[in-house]
């Protein structure tokens, strides 16, 4: 059958291409609406196209007939599939690196600095290992506080090496009992990678832990800032996400 | 089921008549089947008309029906080996088959040729399916064939 056609051969009657047409797989059936316009016509009508609509899209076979009418079982199969290839579509390819990243973080109160360092990525102690979460300082980075109930400025800024691009996490205004062993939580929505609207989360927060000095370190009614750590939690299960999924995100927002 | 040795009439469109075994042809088409079992076929004057299939194609279809009638236990490898070249017609003769078979209602035969068809449209794109099934006119207007390349882009 793979002889080249002579010139006497027919093309295949109709009464073949609607016997045929039961037999084909919805890709198959596709290929062969696309063949010529008597193709078409038999490779087309929603009877063939209703079972693998029903099968494969079952969220598409009932619409409601007033928008249905305007569209054939064929096509709605064909947008059904391209969405969800696009839903499957693989995450973007990882560029970044933890070592292309400086993180920032500063804590200050309305008169002075009560912590703040500069730590590049090779630097960042993960924690738990694989997640997006580090430890950026310890008690050596912070300045000595007395003990109260303060308002606090807190930032934390992902800086893309030589200050090529920068990326505020969190910027944000917030209360610290500097009590020694106390500890603060702080989170910022991040916004949505991408095309949409900030009306649309992202579903990741910024968050930061600041911890205190325990008890017997506090010298003369002062705190000091003994442990901070950042990084990104998925509210959907308040899980931290992955630290490749975290520089996915970032990607999106520092160019390289 | 009628005794293996009897014979029954089979009448092309060309009217030349053949004559097959009972039990080859009740063993794959459900119609001549029915006929003998409802006792309409009679062994004396009958001949079974088949006035859609040429003498060619009929031909054909009892090859193929004796053929397996008679092979049927052996291995799967050598009947796809025969299935293939029993196959090798002409895409003429290939749709003269599958009406013959869908006619006479030969399961395994309409099959056969079903899955010889779609591997010819199977993966294949638009232009070499057109060239293999010499469709030189394809009948889509400009603006169908431009929506079509548009919606299946990976077809093209």
């Amino acid at each position: 059958m793979d002889n080249p056609p002579s010139a006497t051969l027919l093309p295949p009657p109709w009464e073949v291409l609607v016997l045929v047409a039961h037999y084909l797989d919805p890709k198959t059936l596709a290929i062969a609406s696309c063949v010529s316009n008597s193709w078409s016509s038999s490779m087309s009508s929603d009877h063939l196209w209703i079972p693998f609509l029903t099968a494969h899209f079952p969220s598409l076979s009932n619409l409601p007939s007033s928008s249905a009418d305007a569209v054939s079982c064929r096509r709605l199969f064909g947008i059904g599939h391209s969405a969800v290839k696009r839903r499957r579509k693989n995450p973007t390819k990882l560029k970044l690196s933890l070592a292309d990243l400086v993180f920032a973080v500063s804590i200050s109160s309305a008169d002075s600095s009560v912590f703040s360092v500069t730590k590049s990525g090779e630097s960042l102690v993960m924690d738990p290992p694989g997640v997006f979460r580090f430890d950026v300082g310890f008690g050596s980075d912070g300045a000595a506080v007395e003990e109260s109930v303060k308002e606090v400025k807190i930032t934390w800024n992902v800086i893309l090496k030589g200050w090529r691009e920068v990326f505020t996490m969190m910027s944000c205004k917030g209360k610290i009992n500097f009590v020694a062993g106390a500890e603060g939580w702080f989170s910022k929505e991040l916004p949505a990678p991408g095309c949409c609207s900030s009306a649309v989360g992202s579903a990741v927060v910024a968050d930061m832990n600041v911890g205190l000095m325990c008890g017997e370190k506090r010298s003369n009614g002062k705190v000091k800032v003994n442990k901070v750590s950042v990084g990104i939690l998925s509210v959907v299960d308040w899980r931290y996400i992955s630290v490749q999924d975290g520089l996915r995100y970032l990607q999106h927002f520092l160019p390289t | 089921m009628g005794s293996p040795l009897k014979k029954i009439m089979l009448c092309s469109s060309e009217k030349e008549i053949f004559s097959v075994e009972e039990q080859v042809m009740v063993q794959h088409s459900v119609i001549i089947n029915n006929m003998i079992e409802d006792g309409s076929y009679n062994y004396e004057e009958s001949k079974i008309p088949l006035d859609c299939v040429d003498s060619k194609t009929l031909k054909k279809v009892i090859d193929y029906c004796t053929y397996h009638t008679h092979h049927h236990n052996d291995n799967q490898e050598d009947l796809e080996a025969w299935d293939a070249q029993f196959l090798n017609v002409d895409s003429n003769g290939l749709y003269d088959l599958l009406m013959a078979a869908n006619y006479l209602e030969i399961r395994n035969l309409l099959d056969l040729i079903y899955r010889t068809i779609k591997n010819m449209i199977k993966g294949k794109k638009i232009d070499e399916i057109r060239r293999i099934l010499n469709i030189k006119d394809h009948g889509f207007t400009p603006e169908e064939e431009e929506q079509n390349r548009k919606e299946y882009p990976h077809f093209y």
